[in-house]
């Protein structure tokens, strides 16, 4: 398939007389050098239904779903310059949720999907790699999904899906839009921006980790128009209020440390959607990010402070042309032409220095908010609870991330180490807010 | 609904709370708490201070940040110019040896001028940078007293390598399909460099020319060069190894 030259960086799809294959969008292109079974890049989103999951229904669901998503089902190849993502011939098929979420599935591994569906009891979940999308690709798919399993099941969604407040959920007889999978940093590529400002090395929680392949799930459950009200009344949002509870406990636990830590910084990396600033339809990655940082050099902060200091710093970041400097930073690295002129073995060693350089060693942690989750109102009573699970990172360890459903904010810490010190002082500052907080972690109670 | 005594949530019917792990207060009423006390007052000493340093970088453009390395390059070019040659002057009482390193200075300089200064479009860049390398050699030509080696070897040579190189450039840039074909560019540019380097050295040593070595470095690299060239206009174009090259 020809390709204006224009356009070469942007559309992702080829095909050959092997089928089609895809590259990487400009996001995921560094994701399969730095993850491996532990550190996997998966993030998860799960339902738990009002009965127990028909496994039978779920993977013609799932058949038909990935039918809908094929630039989806793909499993990942090393080209002599680039990976690439080569289509699957046949049906994803659902796994058992058993052990912990996004642990052992490494998508190096050949033959290996860049998601997986799970499901156990009334639950279903998905799990994708950063490596193919972020957490609105991966929360399209999953409600096409749902969609489907209820409407083979006999249930009628009770909305028009496919335009409107639920155009991302797809009706699976439609054919993709090609603007589905293109790389949206591409295309929006703004030219000669100058670089972002490098970032301090961020401070890291020490502290023992779990046996490989377990990964500790907290999840909490809290009041959303408490919460809104609790933001409202600071003139900040959710967002900026999690962003300072998170610096809040950072911070305790910078302090506590018995001998001063090099690293005076904390940073929490707060995850922008792109899509609200640059017109796409993409359901690749399309995010990038704002760091939320404190200087622990100048001393402890009050609360109040820290959240007016978070409210400003996301004012002025959360902006197109200071997101577009990141944009043209890494979009620009992977169209110059002597990057790509490295064969991918080095390209593997330095991605894992760049990620090192400019990836997690700036930040302590991350909070990933992905709003509110819209079903249709067919399908909305035969939901019981819904789930956001971050992914797993070797180097900070712990990381949130936070979903809204019907009046409830789902909050979850996935970690790596046996301490629980960062979920607890960040719930217990939520207490202190008067927020009412229910918390439950699913290996205390298996 | 059962609460942590310590935390405050509402933890269901979990054995034990899941962030400090007390006993849920259901299961066993005098529950023991190992929640130690998180709150403000736990750092009265961090609060204190406010002796921090806080030096933000200055938020610079790309051009500006150049232009200050081009300064600074220059100033430090200048102070070690004048120092070498009031040294030289000092002990030889003429500038003699100060000569070489002077003369690499302004090569550098100018190259860095060029390069940091100049706009992409900017012609002048370009002859600066091309110029720059044959003048320098005859600079040292004309500081050892013997100008023939760097007029008939040395500047023949950089002439040659450069032109190669342009035309190297300038053929992955017209490139409609970029893949092993670049590959195959640079290692035709590096068989003309050694053959034009080789031929200049035998004009020079000998008055003809005698292709050995760079002979055998072209045939060998040739055939590669065409094989990839092969590679990426035949079979990468009508099968799947272009997923496998693409570039």
């Amino acid at each position: 398939m020809a390709i204006d030259k224009s356009q070469r960086f942007i559309h992702t799809k080829q095909i050959d007389e092997s089928g089609a294959w895809y590259s990487l969008d400009n996001a995921g292109v560094i994701m399969p050098a730095v993850t491996n079974e532990i550190s996997s890049g998966l993030f998860r989103v799960e339902v738990s239904l009002d009965e127990p999951v028909d496994e039978i229904l779920l993977n013609r669901a799932l058949a038909d779903a990935a039918n809908r998503f094929p630039y989806f089902n793909v499993n990942l190849k090393r080209g002599f310059f680039w990976y690439y993502l080569d289509q699957c011939h046949t049906s994803p098929q659902a796994f058992p949720d058993e052990g912990s979420p996004s642990q052992r599935w490494n998508i190096n591994r050949r033959g290996t999907r860049m998601f997986r569906v799970r499901s156990s009891g009334n639950r279903i979940a998905v799990e994708f790699s950063h490596a193919l999308t972020d957490g609105t690709g991966g929360m399209s798919f999953m409600k096409t999904l749902i969609v489907r399993y209820f409407a083979l099941k006999g249930v009628e969604p009770g909305a028009t899906i496919g335009e409107g407040e639920y155009s991302d959920i797809f009706p699976i007889e439609t054919q993709p839009d090609k603007e589905e999978y293109e790389d949206g940093y591409q295309k929006h590529f703004p030219g000669k921006f100058p670089i972002p400002e490098p970032n301090p090395r961020a401070w890291h929680m020490r502290a023992p980790r779990l046996p490989p392949g377990q990964y500790r799930v907290i999840t909490a459950r809290l009041d959303l128009p408490a919460v809104l009200d609790e933001a409202k009344k600071r003139n900040v949002s959710i967002t900026e209020l999690l962003g300072a509870v998170y610096l809040d406990a950072l911070q305790s636990l910078w302090f506590s440390e018995s001998k001063k830590p090099k690293n005076h910084f904390i940073s929490v990396e707060i995850p922008v959607n792109l899509r609200q600033f640059f017109k796409t339809k993409t359901n690749r990655n399309f995010s990038l990010f704002i760091l939320l940082r404190e200087n622990m050099q100048l001393g402890a902060r009050g609360f109040d402070e820290l959240v007016k200091r978070a409210h400003y710093q996301m004012r002025l970041e959360n902006d197109p042309r200071s997101i577009a400097r990141q944009i043209a930073r890494n979009a620009g690295g992977t169209r110059n032409l002597l990057v790509r002129a490295v064969p991918l073995f080095m390209k593997d060693v330095a991605a894992r220095i760049l990620f090192a350089k400019l990836g997690e060693t700036m930040l302590s942690g991350f909070i990933s908010n992905l709003g509110t989750l819209r079903l249709p109102p067919g399908i909305v009573p035969h939901l019981r609870s819904v789930a956001f699970i971050p992914a797993p990172s070797t180097t900070t360890l712990t990381n949130a991330s936070v979903i809204s459903w019907k009046d409830d904010l789902i909050i979850a810490f996935g970690s790596l180490t046996h301490s629980r010190e960062l979920e607890r002082l960040f719930f217990r500052r939520l207490r202190s807010l008067n927020l009412a907080v229910s918390v439950r972690c699913r290996d205390d109670e298996e | 609904m059962p609460y942590c005594p310590d935390c405050g949530v509402e933890i269901g019917n979990a054995p034990v709370c899941p962030l400090c792990g007390a006993r849920n207060p259901r299961s066993q009423a005098a529950a023991e708490s190992n929640c130690p006390d998180v709150n403000e007052s736990n750092h009265p000493s961090q609060r204190q201070g406010f002796l921090g340093k806080a030096a933000e970088a200055e938020s610079l453009t790309v051009f500006e940040k150049r232009k200050i390395a081009w300064e600074v390059l220059s100033v430090a070019f200048s102070i070690a110019i004048v120092a070498l040659s009031l040294i030289n002057i000092l002990v030889a009482g003429k500038l003699s040896w100060s000569l070489y390193p002077v003369s690499a200075f302004f090569f550098v300089w100018v190259l860095a001028t060029a390069i940091l200064i100049m706009g992409e479009t900017s012609r002048l860049r370009y002859v600066l940078a091309i110029l720059d390398v044959p003048i320098f050699l005859l600079a040292l030509g004309l500081f050892t007293g013997d100008l023939s080696w760097a007029w008939r070897l040395a500047v023949p040579i950089s002439l040659f390598s450069e032109i190669v190189i342009a035309g190297v450039a300038l053929s992955v840039k017209s490139a409609k399909r970029q893949g092993l074909n670049i590959l195959a560019y640079i290692l035709v540019g590096a068989a003309l460099i050694c053959l034009g380097v080789e031929t200049f050295v035998d004009l020079f040593a000998f008055g003809k020319i005698s292709l050995g070595w760079s002979a055998i470095t072209a045939i060998a690299l040739i055939p590669i060069a065409c094989f990839l060239i092969y590679l990426h206009y035949r079979v990468a174009k009508t099968t799947n190894l272009h997923r496998l090259f693409k570039l």
